[in-house]
């Protein structure tokens, strides 16, 4: 399938989600906006999602799904992310979560369940956290033991979504003394009966339903253990390498539609005689969002491939993606909040869906392996993480960066905890570099300051004590850390811009091609935009803003997406409806 | 490399993540004795790749948790490989 049949998969389902412009339409920003403000789920379009199957793009093929390709998912699922981040999260990200578990340890009888229930609609929670221990998952209480039936367990779980109506329950719990051993066990309501305690009122994500569940007294036969026993951590930190790096890649489509509402008030609001777009400030700030939006969709669908071709790095890939991604796509709301002005506090008119952006983000950041956990992740695995071939294999860059080469279907499998070998992605910076023809003297620079920043990362691991990677680890090693995962994104940007410019098709790979997206996004990267107003900036300014303003201005009139794919919002064909795969 | 040698590499370098001498580490004492958490357990996979050139996951610290028994393990693995 080619990044051409992507793009028709999304317009396709987007066609079927209808136009979010319309106030009837039950996926529309103003209906979204209504359920919120009522607090309640949107029943009305869940039952859109369930009628045209969005939740096959979560089961593997083999189980009469869609999913094949990772970074596919998350292209995918943002068209359902542009229109509400809750829906999104609610009706399907915890259950993908869940499902994750059970597709890389679990039986063929309980995917062939799980698989059911997700085709049919349905939810599978995931029950993890508990309000004593929150990301530290090793140290979590609720406990199961041998009994005559299978497993006896004891213990309450916090702020589960979809608790309430959940089918089935992945459920985290320590079966042994040991830090490490805790076990996943799949709890089927249907023979399993219990109820879930009152729901949490939340600041966002307002048609999510978070509740506790006890799970006292409750015992499973022995066929619910997910994977070996007490063997639950291991399992989970392998499945959720998948969700950390999809994760992000699907919430680029709740930026999207938070700097289209942006946008559209900015070329619309006329002050001084002149369009508020028109403000130098402003224009900058509009470019220089949706130039990262491209970069976090090539950075997070790169982490996704990579999944594919090289999952002994998965465990860094995917922290990296889950670090660095949702921190830059949070500035960017803020920025765009600045623009739309006292309009971004408001919960009703035409641009209320931004407040509800706003509000609902953080949720996506903090409710899976914060950003601080993602750094510890790849702190302690920094020499690993900095290893490196000196001479790339060609074959394989393409097969990463070439987006319309398919990967085949993804072998849950080959999920490790740990990073081990070498890592293409770190490599491909220096040739993706050397590759570039035609580089001027501000690329130039740029990729100077990269290169430069790469050797200082790697003979800083080199000297780095083992202590200082440590949970209490060094100011130091968090500012490798960073520029680790900052060079990880350059590197996928940069391969993927010479990947479009020698094939160059369409809109979408036009703009990556671009000298002029280049230099904004990878300035974005470096941190220069924001924080330093050197003569590099200056110069970008006049060169290369105006280039990627025209891009912007095009795609709002088109209803395009901002993303890489381009993809039309508001097809007004609908041909494709019935074909959606991924 | 003996047993006794990888052990006595696995107690330096768990001494150096802890800044402590290696005389304070005891080859038979389970390692959580002394602190060890999952983020040494992955530093730990980490540095026995590099210096034996495999892979072992983070459990090992866990399934394996005195520096003799990871020291056992290791060699068998040496050996088969
Ligand atoms: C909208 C929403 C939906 C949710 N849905 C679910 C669900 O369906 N299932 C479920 O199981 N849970 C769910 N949760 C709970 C979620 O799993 C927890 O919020 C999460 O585990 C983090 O726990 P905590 O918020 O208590 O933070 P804590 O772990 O208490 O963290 C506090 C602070 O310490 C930092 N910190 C923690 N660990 C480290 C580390 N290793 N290194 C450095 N710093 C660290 C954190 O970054 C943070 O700043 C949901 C939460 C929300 C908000």
């Amino acid at each position: 399938m080619s990044i051409m049949d992507v793009r028709l998969a999304v317009e396709a389902l987007d066609a079927q989600l209808g136009d979010p412009y319309s106030s009837a339409n039950a996926c529309s920003w103003e209906q979204l906006c209504r359920n919120d403000e009522a607090g309640e789920r949107p029943h009305e379009a869940e039952a859109v999602l369930k009628e045209i199957g969005v939740a096959k793009a979560f089961v593997p093929h083999e189980f009469n799904g869609l999913l094949l390709q990772l970074d596919r998912l998350g292209h995918l699922l943002r068209a359902v992310f542009r229109r509400d981040p809750a829906l999104g999260l609610g009706f399907g990200v915890t259950s993908l979560m869940a499902a994750a578990t059970i597709w890389t340890a679990g039986t063929a009888e309980q995917k062939e369940r799980a698989a059911e229930l997700l085709i049919s609609g349905g939810q599978i929670a995931v029950a993890f956290h508990e309000l004593a221990h929150g990301n530290d998952f090793g140290a979590n209480e609720v406990t199961a033991w041998p009994s005559e039936s299978g497993f006896a367990f004891a213990g309450n779980k916090s702020l589960i979504n979809n608790a309430d109506r959940a089918e089935l329950i992945v459920v985290h719990a320590r079966t042994s003394k040991n830090p490490v051993n805790h076990s996943l066990f799949l709890l089927d309501r249907t023979k399993t009966a219990f109820p879930a305690g009152d729901y949490w009122r939340t600041v966002g994500v307002r048609g999510c339903r978070l509740s506790n569940i006890s799970l006292e007294g409750v015992t499973l036969p022995d066929s619910a253990l997910i994977g070996a026993l007490d063997g639950g951590n291991s399992v989970a930190l392998r499945a959720f390498q998948v969700t950390r790096a999809c994760l992000p890649s699907m919430a680029v489509g709740a930026v999207d539609t938070a700097l289209r509402t942006t946008a559209e008030f900015a070329v619309g609001r006329r002050l001084y005689g002149l369009s508020v777009a028109e403000m130098p400030y402003v224009r900058q700030s509009l470019v220089g969002v949706f130039a990262d939006l491209v970069a976090a969709d090539i950075f997070s669908s790169t982490a996704a491939r990579l999944l594919h071709i090289e999952p002994n790095q998965g465990s860094l890939y995917s922290a990296a993606v889950k670090f660095l991604v949702p921190e830059v796509l949070r500035e960017d709301i803020n920025i765009l909040a600045d623009i739309l002005g006292a309009r971004f506090y408001l919960r009703n008119g035409k641009h209320a869906i931004f407040q509800k952006i706003m509000r609902d983000f953080p949720a996506l950041v903090i409710g899976h392996a914060a950003q601080d956990v993602c750094e510890a992740t790849l702190r302690a695995q920094l020499p690993v993480a900095v290893r490196m071939d000196d001479k790339p294999n060609e074959a394989l860059q393409r097969a990463i960066f070439d987006w319309n080469i398919p990967l085949g279907k993804f072998d849950w499998a080959t999920l490790q905890m740990g990073a081990s070998g070498k890592s293409a992605l770190f490599a491909a910076l220096h040739s993706g570099i050397e590759n570039r023809t035609s580089v001027d003297k501000e690329l130039g620079a740029i990729f100077d300051e990269l290169l430069d920043l790469s050797i200082w990362l790697r003979s800083t691991v080199v000297q780095m004590s083992p202590r200082e990677r440590g949970l209490n680890g060094s100011a130091l090693a968090s500012a490798a850390t960073k520029v680790y995962a900052r060079l990880l994104a350059a590197s996928a940007c940069i391969n993927r811009s010479n990947v479009c410019r020698s094939a160059g098709q369409d809109s979408g790979s036009n703009l990556i091609a671009s000298d002029a997206w280049l230099k904004i996004a990878l300035c974005g990267i470096l941190g220069y935009r924001r924080f330093l107003h050197t003569d590099l900036v200056e110069q970008l300014n006049a060169v290369c803003y105006e280039e990627v303003y025209e891009e912007l201005l095009s795609r709002l009139s088109l209803n395009s997406t901002f993303d890489s794919l381009a993809s039309n919002m508001l097809p007004i064909y609908n041909v494709f409806s019935n074909k959606i795969k991924i | 490399m003996t047993e006794e040698i990888i052990s006595q590499w696995i107690v330096d370098t768990i001494a150096s993540y802890l800044d402590v001498s290696s005389s304070e580490i005891d080859p038979l004492q389970p390692l959580a004795n002394y602190g060890i958490d999952s983020v040494h357990a992955l530093s730990l996979c980490g540095d026995i790749e590099e210096k034996f050139g495999f892979y072992v996951d983070p459990t090992l610290a866990w399934d394996y948790p005195t520096p003799n028994a990871i020291a056992s393990f290791i060699a068998g693995r040496s050996l088969s490989s």
